[in-house]
């Protein structure tokens, strides 16, 4: 694929993905999750992947993170400086995630380890992958900490994720992606389980990450005033199919597909103003 | 800035937060009967391993001048004496000293192999788990005392292999709880986050999955001690433990117990101590499971 490499390079593309096929085998058969997609993430900007509940959208981020579950395989490319994420071995796959691709997950109620101080695990990200000590890991996850907006003061690194609230964990959520500057952030529906105000307040801290840090990033969601918030292209799915591919404002006012207008005339009128 | 985020990373180590275990530490202190069987265990460790040194008696001497002295505090023999002239009370003590390191020691080897081995088995799936599985079932079907006596041939009546063939069998329940345990971890979110962030199966276990396992563990520990105390009386019983003049409760209560109807003494206090001990192990793990489960208050 001498075509995509050049790509990457020229284009400030972060993410090149080329016919990724996902398939799980079931009982019932081999079933084909999701259909030949295509698409790229750039430098500093926002991909919004909408669609409806199993559209594939979670999946397709997951088969190049590795996250499938056992019976699920991926085919096709997807290219993360100059590596195809889904053809290349466990290990150097492991060695991007958490390093230079970061992953949010929907409930940040139950992503953090119970048992163990915040501060450790923002820590124990940056000790595993950057090998630096605990105290270098700590000063870094202060830094961090001051990015998503938490007070840094010692309350919170030293709380257990059982006194903080749903917004806070969240945060922490982010900010463990962020302890090794990654490139790329894979957020999937991260402000499905929060109150609208918290929501507005993580959409900010997502608006500053690719503006002031130049991360790439990826939101998952099926909220579409959300992605209206953030992303500045639009991914709309359905069926493990890419149904259309744009800049924003483009498929928000003028859908060329039926799903897509379908979808956006379930938005309340008096939003739509 | 930067001085003021060295000053908090520094007293980051100092603070303790109140965590699960300082809650459960406190939940436990409120149960009256776990506080009591609490200090009663330790008494009987404290005086199981120091007593003896404060006594004048030696647990092997034999008197031929006291042979069957009924309880008293005239003659020093507090609990009386057994057939041999031996005091009871120096005799029941070094027993508690066997009974209990027993019960500690192999319920750390069946605590450690099981931990292992279940977490393996319950994290990996698959074939592995299906194979190591059956393995610990056909285990399971092998009568333990089969195992335990062609142990003790094989190897010899050595005390230290009591405590390995013990801990060999007691493994099995463990390595099912942990493999149980480990699968319904397994699927929580944060196990997920951590392979999201790149860190290795190890790390994931030792990190994620043990520390979240510690309070099952700890409450099946308080309870396996009981069993392998009885395990290894049921074995002395049967002349497969441990050997005169050594001695441990199950042996004083098998020996006591064929003399019961002409020195009574001989059958009660030992039973009396191990009674104790078991109840109080029984009530502390019944406390513990309920002081981790954070739903209970």
């Amino acid at each position: 694929m001498p075509l995509t490499q050049k790509n990457i390079k020229n284009n400030n593309l972060l993410l090149d993905i080329h016919n990724l096929n996902v398939f799980f085998n079931t009982p019932e058969g081999i079933s084909h999750v999701v259909k030949d997609a295509n698409f790229n993430i750039k430098k500093g900007a926002c991909l919004g992947v909408v669609g409806e509940s199993g559209s594939g959208k979670t999946q397709t981020f997951f088969s190049i993170t590795g996250l499938l579950a056992n019976n699920g395989y991926a085919e096709g490319e997807a290219f993360f400086k100059n590596t195809n994420l889904i053809t290349c071995d466990k290990e150097k796959r492991r060695g991007f995630l958490g390093k230079s691709i970061g992953f949010i997950f929907q409930d940040p109620m139950t992503s953090l380890t119970p048992h163990l101080k915040i501060g450790d695990q923002l820590a124990e990200i940056a000790i595993y992958h950057k090998k630096i000590n605990k105290n270098k890991a700590l000063e870094r996850a202060i830094e961090v900490m001051d990015i998503v907006k938490l007070p840094s003061n010692r309350d919170i690194i030293n709380s257990y994720p059982h006194e903080l609230s749903g917004g806070m964990k969240q945060r922490i959520m982010i900010a463990i992606s962020l302890m090794c500057e990654p490139d790329l952030i894979i957020a999937d529906e991260p402000t499905t389980a929060l109150d609208v105000t918290t929501q507005a307040e993580i959409l900010n801290i997502f608006n500053d990450l690719k503006n002031n840090l130049n991360i790439g990033l990826v939101l998952i969601s099926h909220n579409i005033g959300v992605i209206a918030e953030t992303s500045n292209e639009v991914l709309v799915m359905k069926n493990g199919q890419i149904l259309e591919n744009g800049e924003t404002p483009e498929v928000l006012t003028k859908p060329k597909n039926e799903y897509t207008k379908h979808l956006l005339s379930c938005i309340p009128p008096w939003i739509g103003n | 800035m930067n001085k003021n985020n060295a000053k908090i990373v520094e007293d980051y180590a100092n603070i303790k937060g109140r965590s699960l275990w300082v809650d459960a530490r406190r939940r436990l202190f409120q149960n009256k009967a776990a506080v009591v069987s609490l200090i009663l265990l330790f008494f009987i460790a404290f005086l199981s391993f120091f007593g003896p040194f404060f006594l004048k008696f030696s647990f092997s001497d034999t008197d031929w001048n006291s042979i069957y002295y009924p309880p008293s505090l005239n003659n020093g023999h507090f609990l009386g004496t057994d057939g041999n002239g031996r005091d009871l009370l120096v005799r029941i003590l070094y027993g508690g000293r066997l009974s209990l390191s027993i019960g500690v020691l192999a319920t750390l080897v069946s605590v450690f192999i099981g931990v292992i081995y279940g977490t393996i088995a319950g994290f990996f799936g698959g074939k592995l788990d299906i194979f190591m599985m059956r393995v610990v079932e056909i285990l399971y079907a092998m009568p333990y005392l089969i195992f335990v006596i062609i142990l003790m041939v094989v190897f010899g009546r050595n005390i230290y292999f009591l405590f390995i063939a013990i801990g060999a069998v007691e493994w099995l329940t463990m390595a099912r709880i942990v493999r149980g345990q480990t699968i319904s971890l397994k699927e929580k979110e944060f196990i997920e986050t951590s392979k999201a962030l790149g860190q290795s199966n190890f790390m994931i276990i030792w990190k994620h999955i043990i520390p979240n396992l510690a309070g099952p563990i700890i409450v099946y520990i308080t309870l396996m001690v009981p069993s392998v105390i009885i395990l290894e009386s049921f074995l002395s019983f049967l002349g497969l433990g441990v050997q005169e003049p050594l001695t441990s409760w199950g042996v004083l209560i098998s020996e006591g117990s064929r003399e019961m109807e002409t020195a009574w003494w001989l059958l009660i206090f030992p039973g009396l101590f191990m009674t104790i001990t078991l109840a109080s192990l029984n009530f502390i793990g019944d406390g513990l499971r309920d002081a981790i489960d954070p739903k209970e208050y």
